[in-house]
């Protein structure tokens, strides 16, 4: 499409308007690259913090439970022997209602103690991961579908590992609070876009308006000024001043030799 | 009308580039605000309701002893207890239990020596309170909890949470989003500056080349490949208006030509027309765009974009490379991931020198797209390395086009610049690099969690190669001969290496420059820098926060040191400036290991790297005008590339040799005090040498 042929004034709002719309679309595309990168980053950071917190949470009904069953094993007790075990973990896990079980697990992986009774038996590879992962701290964790397995090592007063504590955790709620949390996010990203590349659209079209006005006049002027439709005492000092000057006197050196050539 | 000038077009475009930075920048503020406040809102339930729990975790112990029949009263030192109690729990401050009757108490060890218990608090636990209430003293919420009454008296238990480590927490958060908005706000200044320079800078900058040809008495030719610039009615009236005086200036000389003049009018005729000759020069071909800004400027959106895509592979590289098992069994794991860094350095050392030759034979858009094409080849290739030969193999592919984009990006500028610019037109390079190299690592980082080192570098290997086709639209107006102008035919052989090779001042010169700058990137800031934070226990993230401090404040200050040099021209002492702060942010790092200190040292880093890199680029020319003048100036820049390139080699190596004959500390002492020795040196050769560089300069002038 050849714009700048056939209607001049026509084609000039065209180009105008082409501008514009380029230069909208390359503020949406920074603006959407912007805040796609923020999102992901808050989102990120926001299902990060969410699980340390409730891991914290957790930690907390976990050591107590280790500290009650550390201290029996101190007293000399072995671990299936310890006769307070099964109220302690009954009476943690009604601490949160989100605690789905608590597993306390022997030596050679034999659940010894659960809350509630009916918790489902714990299949040998799934303890000996627990077994592995565990050795990285204090307390570990592991995502298991909606489920998140906290545990932690049971040791005697010889720092020997005698057995595994296993909180399962309930972390669907989790999952429901990072949808709503990134369901409000969206929208107000949404927001910020629509209004942020609205109000740049209107600044870039007054501002691109008043610099082609600015052109326009410009031209004008030197359209009238160099094809002596104005006195040159009165031309306008400025950049432009020099310009008309210089062309001038091109112009009145060429005349002058046309003066000669028509003489003839 | 005489208020309208060509000033309002420029005070429009500026309005222009501002309202739309301030607009982007503002709605990008305000959406991290709100993020915050989400943050806060949503996060700080659970950061209470932890704080109850641990309080209701110490009562159920008490509970039990009460259920044992135990008397707090009577108990002795519960200090182990409670310190048990509270162990795990940084938030929580102390644990004290009292019985207000008598004005006894037992508390938690850290009770007694920590600075956040005010003396108000100390009264309000030794106060003969019975209610249970929570109540905040400075950054401390007292909680207070009635025990189950164990003995005769009201005993009471008091729990004190540090709001601040909540606060703490949070502004962890807010950096980490800072930290992502300042990249964000980077790319977008990057596309903006582009943006604004395609609308609006060339079509002044068109403007202003007709103003001053005519100005000067030169009337160009003018015709339909100006383009874009024909939108304007402007630059239309002026192609207009200068196109009918060289059409009627032709047609003179036809007309003149044709005629059948007597002797005297056609000696008449003669004269006007050489006098008009002499003033005026009619369809001149219009001046090249050398030292256009606009040109110079154009180049750094590509680059960025290019730089950008090869820092992604920053954050995760030497984890990529060790997951592929080693080539040969029992090598060290960490001369494993080493080797491909080294390569990378090795082969860009090499390809360096070829950079000049590359640009005068084919030109600088075909060098860009000769260096970029391999690149990409070279990143996507790694995304599907099989093995650890392979993947090295490529990566020295990568390397080798980096290489060539990275020097004939900075020939282009150095060359293309304006006299009296040069230091700014190596900004726009170096801030381009800066900037990529921030936005790259902090992006990779992020991409890499999502879709893993392949993805990220296949994602890598899809930009650049896009960015080859923003390179071959954007840089076609340049041709071969605009940039090579000026240079020596012997630019880029060997021989002319050689010849350079042979100045002693050069040889001198360039060691004490241009190796300490490489050598505390890649040596202090990369490797140093990361192993000393992490034996103090920081976490990655506060590692990363860190080096972000650097990476900032050298991203603010490179254009600013440009500013300075261009209007001062005072390059040798802002050179020298930048050495010595360099070998004091290794001291200070060295000395002092609080936080104020290390930001303090990332900082002045920063910019003695602004000071150094940007004197460096500039100071070339100045320096070394006869090297330049007989070898071309192409030839001494790449035997300046090729000494940084070995400098990044030796950085990692000098460094972890000094690690190990000295430790951490000691070593970063020993680097700092070889820095500072080689910035006293420079100072001599300097001082010995500044006869002969006033001689250059003047020369320089001359040339220039």
């Amino acid at each position: 499409m050849n714009i700048t042929s056939a209607h001049p004034a026509r084609s000039q709002a065209l180009v105008a308007l082409l501008r514009v719309v380029k230069i909208a679309l390359a503020i949406m595309g920074v603006m959407i690259f912007s805040l796609g990168v923020l999102s992901v980053m808050a989102l990120e950071k926001f299902k990060n913090s969410l699980n340390e917190v409730t891991e914290s949470r957790i930690g907390v009904i976990a050591f107590d439970i280790k500290d009650t069953i550390e201290q029996g094993l101190a007293m000399g007790y072995n671990l299936p022997a310890l006769q307070n075990v099964q109220d302690t973990i009954r009476r943690a896990r009604s601490r949160d209602e989100k605690i789905s079980s608590i597993y306390v697990i022997g030596r050679q992986g034999e659940t010894l103690y659960r809350a509630p009774d009916t918790a489902p038996d714990l299949k040998p590879d799934a303890v000996e991961k627990f077994r592995k992962a565990s050795a990285k701290g204090p307390l570990a964790s592991l995502r298991d579908g909606v489920l998140l397995d906290a545990f932690t090592n049971l040791q005697n007063s010889f720092s020997q590992t005698v057995g595994i504590l296993l909180i399962k955790y309930d972390a669907a709620s989790l999952e429901v609070r990072y949808a709503d949390f990134r369901a409000t996010f969206f929208r107000q990203v949404i927001i910020f876009l629509f209004a942020g590349v609205v109000v740049a659209t209107i600044a870039i079209w007054i501002l691109l308006k008043r610099f082609d006005q600015v052109d326009s006049t410009l031209a004008a002027s030197l359209d009238a000024e160099v094809n002596l439709k104005v006195d040159q005492s009165k031309l306008p000092p400025g950049e432009l001043a020099a310009f008309k000057a210089k062309h001038r006197e091109a112009l009145d050196a060429i005349i002058a030799a046309e003066k000669v050539l028509e003489a003839r | 009308m005489n208020s309208v000038s060509l000033r309002a077009l420029d005070h429009y475009r500026f309005l222009l580039f501002a309202w739309l930075l301030a607009v982007v920048l503002g709605t990008l503020a305000f959406f991290s605000y709100q993020t915050t406040n989400l943050f806060i809102d949503v996060m700080r339930p659970d950061f209470e309701a932890k704080a109850v729990l641990v309080s209701d975790t110490i009562k159920a112990q008490f509970q039990r002893a009460s259920d044992l029949n135990f008397d707090i009263a009577d108990m002795r030192d519960l200090s182990k207890f409670l310190d048990d109690a509270i162990d795990n729990h940084p938030e929580v401050v102390y644990a004290v239990v009292t019985i207000p009757a008598n004005r006894s108490i037992q508390a938690s060890s850290k009770f007694a020596k920590d600075p956040r218990i005010s003396r108000e608090l100390r009264a309000h636990i030794l106060a003969k309170i019975t209610v249970e209430r929570s109540q905040s003293f400075g950054d401390v919420v007292d909680v207070t909890t009635a025990l189950p009454k164990l003995g005769p008296e009201n005993v009471l238990l008091h729990v004190g949470v540090d709001e601040k480590y909540i606060q703490t927490k949070l502004l962890e958060i807010k950096i980490d989003l800072l930290i992502t908005l300042f990249v964000a706000v980077v790319v977008t200044l990057e596309v903006l500056f582009f943006v604004v320079l395609l609308t609006l800078d060339r079509q002044s900058q068109t403007i202003r080349d007709f103003l001053d040809s005519v100005r000067a008495g030169i009337f160009p030719l003018v015709g339909s490949d100006d383009g874009a610039e024909s939108s304007s009615p402007l630059t239309r009236s002026l192609q207009h208006s200068i196109g009918a005086v060289n059409s009627r200036y032709r047609k003179l000389l036809q007309q003149g030509a044709a005629a059948n003049l007597s002797t005297e009018p056609r000696r008449s005729l003669r004269k006007m027309i050489g006098n008009i000759d002499e003033k005026f020069q009619f369809s001149a071909i219009r001046k090249s765009m050398e030292g256009d800004v606009t040109v110079i400027k154009a180049i750094r959106l590509p680059m960025f974009i290019f730089f950008f895509c090869t820092d992604l592979s920053r954050p995760f590289w030497p984890n990529f490379v060790g997951s592929f098992p080693p080539p040969i069994a029992g090598m060290d794991p960490s001369l494993l991931m080493a080797l491909p860094m080294a390569m990378w350095a090795l082969t860009m050392m090499l390809v360096t020198p070829f950079g000049p030759r590359l640009v005068r034979l084919l030109g600088v858009r075909k060098s860009l797209l000769a260096g970029m094409v391999p690149a990409a080849v070279g990143t996507l290739m790694c995304a599907f390395a099989s093995g650890y030969v392979e993947l090295v193999i490529w990566r020295c592919v990568t390397a080798a086009g980096f290489g060539i984009v990275s020097v004939t990006g900075i020939l282009f500028v150095t060359m293309a610049s304006q006299s009296g610019r040069s230091a700014r037109s190596a900004a726009v390079f170096i801030g381009a690099q800066t900037a990529a190299g921030v936005c790259g690592t902090a992006m990779g980082g992020i991409l890499a969690d999502r879709l893993g080192y392949s993805g990220t570098l296949f994602v890598s290997a899809a930009i650049i190669a896009c960015n080859c086709v923003l390179v071959a639209r954007i840089i076609s107006a340049v041709s071969p001969a605009r940039v090579s102008g000026g240079e020596s035919e012997h630019d880029g052989s060997l021989a002319s290496y050689a010849k350079v090779l042979r100045s002693f001042s050069f040889v001198t010169f360039i060691p004490l420059a241009a190796l300490p700058p490489r050598i505390v990137l890649t040596g202090f800031l990369l490797f140093m820098t990361p192993v000393v934070l992490h034996n103090l226990e920081y976490s990655d993230a506060a590692v990363g926060r860190f080096m972000m401090c650097y990476f900032v404040s050298n991203l603010l200050f490179t254009p600013l040191v440009a500013r300075v040099l261009d209007r001062f021209n005072c390059h040798r002492s802002l050179l020298l400036t930048g050495s010595t702060l360099l070998g004091g942010a290794v001291l200070l790092f060295s000395y002092s290991t609080i936080i104020s200190s290390l930001v303090i040292s990332m900082i002045m880093l920063g910019l003695g790297m602004a000071l150094t890199t940007t004197s460096l680029i500039s100071i070339i020319p100045l320096q070394f005008v006869r090297e330049c003048a007989a070898e071309g100036q192409g030839t001494v820049t790449s035997l300046l590339r090729v000494v940084e390139r070995i400098g990044s080699i030796l950085g990692p190596l000098i460094v972890a040799l000094l690690i190990k004959l000295s430790g951490f500390s000691e070593g970063a002492m020993i680097l700092g005090l070889i820095l500072t020795a080689i910035a006293v040196c420079l100072a001599v050769y300097f001082y010995v040498t500044r006869a002969g560089t006033l001689k250059n300069a003047d020369l320089g002038n001359k040339v220039q």
